[in-house]
């Protein structure tokens, strides 16, 4: 594999909060290469938002702080690098789309001004070809009448052509990696369908990275070529999108996926829900995050944090029992 | 922004606290509200006691005028006619604040009365009313009290009369919207559907969410309307000399701003810390109030 | 776009008839029940009845109120504003004397309003919990309990008395300011308008940079700045191009009253400076119960607050555009 375009090494932010320090992400390990549709899927509060927001330096300090870890971007450290070449890098190189798009683009300035308005920020480009420009994207990414279109505001789209205008407005300057944040859970179903559609097609026509951030392990299996588990601030499992789901390896990764409703599911049956809840990220467990939770634990779980073992081939694993000869989670899974 | 309410759950969750409880635990630990508070405690403590243990009446004129506080047993000093300020100032404050208490019992009356009608009923009701405000609205308060004044003298009921025409609406005003605003609430919606009467709604459901913008207004229009009737005074189409209102002091000090400035200074100030203390006041209950505040820091 | 084309009709439609209903009602207060020119004009003496004839006449006074209020419109028409009872002045006149004194006042003291609400409103907002910020939040809440006529007052004490009896010529408003100034602020009759014109300024100024200040950080928590900054703007233009427009929504309509109630900010100023301009002229026929330049003023006054609600309103809709829609979409 040639060298990843973004590696994420053992970060961990911190926030300062009235109620004491609470530790977001706790040496969190991730890399994605050119090209590539990377899935990182995790509860709300596991730090994945955090872990994207980190990369393009759109995380408040304070109350956020970065006690260590490193956030290299072909090889150089985002989180030291100086401001003024972090903005280029923003949106020009990595550009992100977020969870809700009836209040991501503001509501004051046309579309197309803040379509325009990304693309003459990163390139020397008059006006015109700005419009230009950007119309050539509303058009790829499904808007219709894109020239009538660039002069509407925001309230006058729908939130599923809202997303796509922030989709557009992502791809406009050609970046190499697309964070998208959660980028269909605030829409309706029949559009979120389109909308993974829209980004899945254009990021390979463009050969654009996607790090898709999302709690929905439907949309992981639709689009994604890899997969992150992320649990209480920390990557747990990380595997090519088929392997992780015919044969998941981290037991909290195989309780998320017996979790999923099944369409061949014997009528009747309640459906499995992991027991317990996260920890409390201002007391962080000491072992393994997921300890209290296990039906696998034992007792070095609730004491050593267990390391990132890479078990085959682009499958890695934070767990101490995989790979003990007799331990296999239930094949009752799927 | 990004800290997840997920974050913090079981064992860590501060212990819930009932609405009235949780109000008036905020408004305690917000220190310029207890700074209101006080002053405003000392205020209404000196101006009851006060012209009770003073020797002096606010209209007795003595021989030494203009003397300086602490003279010739004045304790506060005299004014240019000689008279007692202490007195004079003490008695003030009971004027001041027994003219904005009832201007705004009946202010607030009318705002509940109408904007409960227009917010509730809406339709061509709300129409009527809004269009009456809009048109107040233009007329800058000096002018509807100068109307009123130069039409009806100025007297005690006159004064409040023109007051209350200046504070009416915007308490009509802040009622209906937030009738209007309770009304849409799906729980009020809720209640409707299930057939409860208009009576219960308005009782039950609505007129409980809107009592937090009662209270708010209710420290403002108090403040507002011990403004009002300073200004009033100061220009003279309020209460005039010799009644001892704060604004008909600090105006008839006016000559003495050079060689006597306390004559100033002395009503001058507590009129801003009357006002003052009931602002912050009003400020520290619409912060404790607001329920969208609520279990944040 | 045709809409705000006809947004605008609209709104100047609504405007005509409430400056009507206004003047209407002001009219009401004052003439059903009249004031009475009669004992304005002849003090304690009383007159002969065909003189007091004479005067009812001569106002109109004996038509019935429908006629007079006729009149008073058709008057009005012709830009009549009527006559003093006290001293038969036309009101024409006595406003044309008091407008240069209270324009350049107000003109003056909401320029400075505006300035120093912007820039203490953005500099709280960008160093929140800095000193300057904490100094500024104290000094606009102090301020809310200050009536005018008080700071007023005060600052003639702290411009004028106190340097005066302390030899601080350089502080003293009312003396002639040293020659090395002049390149700074060029006219002598500057000097007189500068103090009084802060004072209108400063009450409303404090209010409004609060209201820019809470309106801004709420706005920087909003998911479009977020965008903003994720687009690689810089923080200038983030916060000057996409923040501070939004954050001036609410603050619009806070200008606006302020901009009528200024009004009542200058009365109490022209009082206190004893500048001879339209307050304090209608303060004092409000004293001497002349109700004809009281209303005639009145009604310049409500048509100078008609037209600063017309212009918020547009303002409004320039500013944000989904005001122009006003309920019903576009497509």
């Amino acid at each position: 594999m040639s060298k990843p375009l973004l590696e994420i090494q053992d970060l961990h932010v911190h926030f300062n909060t009235s109620d004491g320090v609470v530790e977001a992400i706790n040496g969190a390990t991730l890399s994605i290469s050119a090209g590539e549709v990377l899935g990182l899927v995790g509860e709300s509060g596991s730090g994945k938002s955090v872990t994207a927001m980190s990369v393009l330096g759109l995380v408040p300090q304070p109350p956020a702080i970065y006690p260590a870890g490193k956030i290299l971007w072909k090889g150089t450290d985002l989180l030291t690098t100086p401001d003024r070449e972090l903005r280029e890098i923003r949106g020009g190189e990595i550009s992100m789309i977020f969870q809700d798009p009836m209040t991501s683009l503001n509501p004051v300035y046309t579309i197309g001004h803040q379509i325009s308005e990304m693309i003459r920020v990163h390139s020397r480009v008059s006006a015109k070809q700005a419009k230009e420009k950007s119309i050539e994207m509303l058009d790829l990414v499904g808007v219709p009448n894109p020239r009538q279109r660039f002069d509407d505001y925001p309230h006058q789209f729908s939130g599923g052509m809202r997303q796509r205008a922030m989709i557009a407005m992502a791809l406009s300057c050609e970046p190499e990696l697309l964070i998208a944040d959660e980028p269909t859970t605030a829409l309706d179903v029949t559009i979120q369908a389109q909308i993974l559609e829209i980004i899945e097609k254009s990021a390979r026509e463009l050969n654009v990275a996607v790090l898709l951030i999302t709690h929905d392990l439907g949309v992981v299996a639709g689009i994604c070529d890899r997969v992150a588990v992320m649990y209480a601030g920390r990557i747990v499992e990380e595997a090519p999108v088929n392997d992780l789901f015919e044969n998941p390896l981290m037991p909290y990764t195989w309780g998320l996926m017996r979790s999923i409703p099944q369409m061949d599911s014997v009528k009747g049956e309640r459906l499995y829900t992991i027991p317990g809840s996260p920890p409390v990220m201002s007391r962080p467990p000491k072992g393994c995050a997921f300890a209290s939770r296990c039906e696998f634990a034992i007792d070095k779980c609730k004491t050593d944090l267990p390391e990132i073992r890479q078990i085959s081939n682009g499958r890695t694993v934070r767990c101490h029992r995989v790979g003990e000869p007799n331990f296999a989670l239930s094949q009752k899974v799927l | 922004m990004s800290l997840d309410p997920a974050l913090n759950v079981e064992g860590d969750l501060p212990q819930s606290l009932s609405y009235w409880q949780d109000v008036r635990k905020r408004f305690f630990s917000n220190k310029l509200s207890i700074v209101g508070l006080s002053m405003l405690s000392f205020l209404v403590l000196i101006a009851i006691v006060g012209p009770i243990i003073s020797k002096w009446s606010t209209d007795g004129m003595d021989s030494h005028i203009l003397t300086s506080p602490f003279t010739f047993g004045h304790w506060l000093g005299t004014d240019d006619l000689g008279r007692d300020i202490f007195a004079r100032v003490t008695t003030g404050i009971r004027l001041s604040l027994t003219v904005a208490i009832v201007v705004t019992t009946i202010s607030v009356f009318v705002g509940v009365t109408l904007g409960g009608i227009a917010g509730y009923f809406g339709g061509i009701i709300d129409t009527i009313i809004s269009r009456f405000i809009d048109t107040w609205q233009v007329i800058p308060f000096v002018l509807i009290g100068f109307a009123i004044i130069t039409v009806f003298g100025s007297s005690f009921w006159v004064i409040v009369a023109a007051l209350v025409f200046t504070g009416w609406y915007s308490t009509t005003r802040l009622f209906r919207a937030s009738v209007m605003q309770v009304k849409s609430l799906e729980y009020v919606e809720a209640a409707r559907a299930s057939g409860a009467k208009t009576s219960r709604i308005i009782l039950r459901h609505i007129g409980p969410n809107a009592i937090p913008p009662i209270i708010v207004v209710l420290a403002f229009t108090i403040a507002g309307s011990i403004l009002s009737e300073s200004i009033y005074a100061f220009l003279g189409v309020g209460f005039r000399e010799p009644t001892p209102s704060l604004g008909v002091m600090i105006s008839s000090s006016r000559n003495f701003l050079t060689d006597h400035p306390f004559v100033f200074f002395i009503p001058g100030s507590i009129l801003v810390v009357l006002t003052l203390s009931i602002v912050l006041i009003g400020d520290g209950l619409r912060d404790a109030l607001d329920p969208k505040l609520r279990g944040l820091k | 776009m045709g809409t705000m084309f006809t947004y605008t009709i609209k709104r100047l439609g609504q405007m005509l008839i409430v400056v009507w209903a206004a003047v209407t009602l002001m009219f009401t207060l004052f003439f059903i029940i009249p004031g009475d020119p009669i004992s304005l004009k002849s003090g304690e003496k009383s007159l002969p009845p065909e003189i007091l004839h004479n005067i009812t006449v001569k106002y109109g006074l004996d038509q019935p109120t429908i006629v007079q209020y006729g009149r008073f419109w058709s008057h009005l028409f012709h830009g009549d504003l009527g006559y003093s009872y006290k001293n038969e002045k036309s009101v024409n006149t006595i406003l044309h004397d008091g407008l240069a004194t209270s324009g350049r006042l107000l003109f003056w003291g909401a320029l400075f309003q505006l300035i120093i609400a912007l820039t203490v409103g953005l500099t709280s907002a960008i160093k929140r919990g800095s000193i300057g910020d904490k100094l500024g939040t104290v000094f606009s809440v102090g301020i809310q309990g200050i009536p005018v006529f008080v700071s007023g007052l005060l600052a003639q004490y702290l411009f004028g008395v106190l340097p005066f009896s302390m030899h601080w010529d350089w502080a003293n408003f009312y003396k002639p300011w040293p020659t090395q100034w002049w390149g700074v602020i060029p006219t002598e009759g500057w000097k007189g308008l500068v103090l009084p014109a802060l004072v209108v300024a400063v009450v409303d100024a404090a209010y409004i940079a609060r209201m820019l200040r809470s309106s801004l950080l709420e706005v920087l928590r909003a998911d479009y700045i977020r965008t903003a900054f994720a687009k690689g703007l810089s923080a200038r233009r983030v916060w000057f191009h996409h923040a501070l427009r939004n954050a001036l929504i609410p603050v619009v309509t806070v200008y606006g009253t302020s901009l009528i109630a200024i009004f009542g900010v200058a009365v109490q100023t022209e009082k206190v400076f004893s500048l001879p301009g339209m307050g304090s002229t209608i303060a004092d026929s409000a004293l001497s119960q002349d109700s004809p330049v009281v209303l005639g003023l009145a009604i310049v006054v409500i048509a100078f607050g008609a037209i600063v609600n017309l212009i918020v309103d547009l303002s409004y809709a320039l500013i944000d555009p989904r005001i122009k829609v006003d309920g019903k979409a576009n497509h």
